[in-house]
């Protein structure tokens, strides 16, 4: 049998829709993948029965009937997106037996297209988390090197891709969900502008700023899976049309934003990323921009996300979702004690700091504070996209770190954010791309942020980056 | 930040903490207030003092649709009877 696990998402569409391979052998061979690779810890569940759905979709193309762009290929989902039928857990004990009861209106959208849903992939509790070791089912570990973190919070769908398990996984950004563990595992992952994906039924952790998008090993993969579970859905009020068509621009500026210097210089690979952007001057044109406030996005994040975390997971009382603690005598002991059981520590940490910048005396001080800071913030990276296409950074501080390093010092994992937080907080588009090695052959990430509603920018730029950066090397 | 407002913060967010799990939440939220404090030295422009106006989110039509049924909503339910959630007794 030939190793799929090498070809992109894009490529084993190709070879099932000209119907040199069957559906069900691609499922069959990345369900073994899955299985001889548990020590990963990656992909929690396996759906079995996708092998029935990939005969169906063989049947379709073999009598000519019309099939999706995205027939017959697998794609994993992060375990808090819903999947009718299927169970959904958050990697939390709280809700380890819930069963979805309806589909988000991504796996909808993915299944309109006859793409087959693989299985769930491991991630933090609720999405809180840069490492993927906040998860009831244990550490998940990182493609490259076993005794580093997977990254996170999608962790799980970042190393399955990366591992071959799957071509492509479905993950959630909320401060860098996405882009942090594809640059720690070295693949490709995007965060859409806010609103481009429908939430709906994907489990809230802070909705003002989470957003679902692919992690693949191409960045085509990554555009034609965002085309299909992007646009407008009226089960989520915020949500904005599809993605634009491609830009018909054909040069390009890069911003250097002149705050983040410091910061830069202080990282470990700051030579590499002053190396690869000297390389780039040959095909665009780089300016120096100004975000003067960029430095408290991370605060700002440290006090809003937490503030909706205490609001959305206060929905888990021990009396609709599946766990209760069994030996409450009262109402507010049945709360109490369930949320105290089935709740890990990091999420129980967010919850007390959410109602602590909630809570009278402090909430001007903090939450109404960092709203209006967050408004700044926006205006000032409206102004920096007068002067540029697309900002350069790094994805990350430096490569995965070691599992267990951070995992005392949560303000330590709370600075692992402080390049992606950013994008969230503009609600503009951001996408991480491998570009080089660290220490012991980690991957490092590169990363494009473009203006809202930009996509098609950033898509470009980022080929762009990837075809000179490929001819460098 | 000390263990009396620790102690309040766990009443609002419906928690229970051990005495140490107290004492480390009480330095933790130190460092991580301390960090977050960055913003009260922000200042901002008049037009970001006055309250932000509420943005409307784009509603549906308001029409009726077919739901869920009932038992498909209390399918996850630890525990229902008679296609009610069941608590433990409120009013007597």
């Amino acid at each position: 049998m030939m190793d799929y696990s090498k070809l992109s998402l894009i490529e084993i569409r190709d070879l099932i829709s000209s119907q040199k391979v069957k559906s069900e052998e691609i499922i069959r061979f990345f369900i073994e993948k899955c299985e001889k690779k548990r020590e990963f810890n990656a992909i929690i569940e396996i759906f079995y029965d996708s092998i029935e759905k990939a005969k169906e979709i063989d049947k379709k193309i073999a009598s000519g009937e019309k099939v999706g762009i995205l027939a017959g290929v697998p794609i994993a989902i992060k375990d808090n997106i819903l999947y009718k039928g299927h169970r959904c857990s958050c990697a939390s004990k709280f809700l380890e037996s819930f069963v979805a009861p309806y589909s988000s209106t991504v796996v909808k959208k993915l299944l309109k297209e006859d793409a087959i849903i693989l299985g769930r992939t491991n991630m933090d509790e609720f999405a809180m988390g840069g490492s993927c070791e906040n998860s009831c089912y244990g550490v998940c570990h990182n493609a490259v090197k076993f005794d580093c973190v997977a990254g996170g919070s999608s962790g799980g769908s970042a190393v399955a891709v990366a591992a071959g398990l799957v071509p492509c996984a479905i993950g959630t950004d909320t401060g860098g969900s996405i882009r942090q563990p594809a640059s720690f595992n070295g693949v490709v992952g995007i965060k859409p502008t806010y609103g481009r994906v429908s939430r709906f039924g994907i489990v809230a952790f802070a909705s003002s700023l989470d957003q679902a998008s692919p992690i693949a090993k191409t960045i085509e993969d990554c555009e034609l899976v965002l085309k299909v579970i992007a646009g407008r859905d009226e089960h989520d009020g915020t949500t904005i049309d599809g993605c634009n068509e491609k830009t018909t621009k054909t040069r390009f500026t890069l911003g250097v934003c002149k705050q983040v210097k410091a910061d830069l210089a202080s990282t470990k690979y700051s030579d590499k990323f002053l190396q690869t952007l000297q390389a780039l001057s040959k095909d665009f044109d780089i300016v120096e921009i100004d975000i003067p406030h960029i430095e408290n996005s991370l605060s700002c994040y440290y006090i809003l996300a937490p503030a909706e975390v205490a609001s959305n997971l206060a929905r888990f009382d021990g009396v609709k979702y599946t766990k209760r603690a069994d030996k409450s005598i009262d109402l507010e002991g049945v709360y109490v004690q369930s949320r105290t059981e089935g709740f890990g520590k990091e999420v129980k940490r967010r919850i007390m700091l959410g109602n602590f910048v909630l809570s009278s005396g402090y909430f001007d001080a903090y939450y109404n504070k960092a709203k209006k800071v967050q408004r700044l913030i926006k205006q000032e990276f409206k102004k920096a996209f007068e002067s540029c296409d697309c900002i350069i950074l790094p994805t990350t501080l430096g490569e995965a770190f070691k599992i267990g390093e951070k995992l005392d010092d949560p303000l330590s994992m709370y600075k692992e954010d402080l390049f992606t937080v950013p994008a969230n907080i503009a609600g503009i588009p951001a996408i991480s791309l491998p570009y080089a090695k660290g220490e012991k052959g980690l991957p490092l990430g590169i990363q494009f942020m473009a203006d809202a509603l930009k996509e098609d920018v950033l898509f470009e730029v980022s080929k762009r980056f990837e075809k000179l950066h490929k001819e460098e090397r | 930040m000390d263990l009396d407002k620790i102690k309040h913060l766990e009443y609002l967010s419906k928690l229970k903490f051990s005495e140490e799990e107290r004492s480390q939440f009480e330095s933790e939220f130190e460092s991580i207030l301390s960090f977050v404090d960055d913003i009260k030295g922000v200042e901002l422009k008049e037009s970001f003092e006055k309250d932000e106006a509420v943005s409307l989110s784009a509603l549906r039509e308001d029409k009726p649709s077919s739901s869920m049924s009932q038992a498909e909503v209390l399918a996850n339910a630890p525990k229902q009877k008679d296609g009610c959630y069941v608590t433990p007794l409120v009013v007597e």
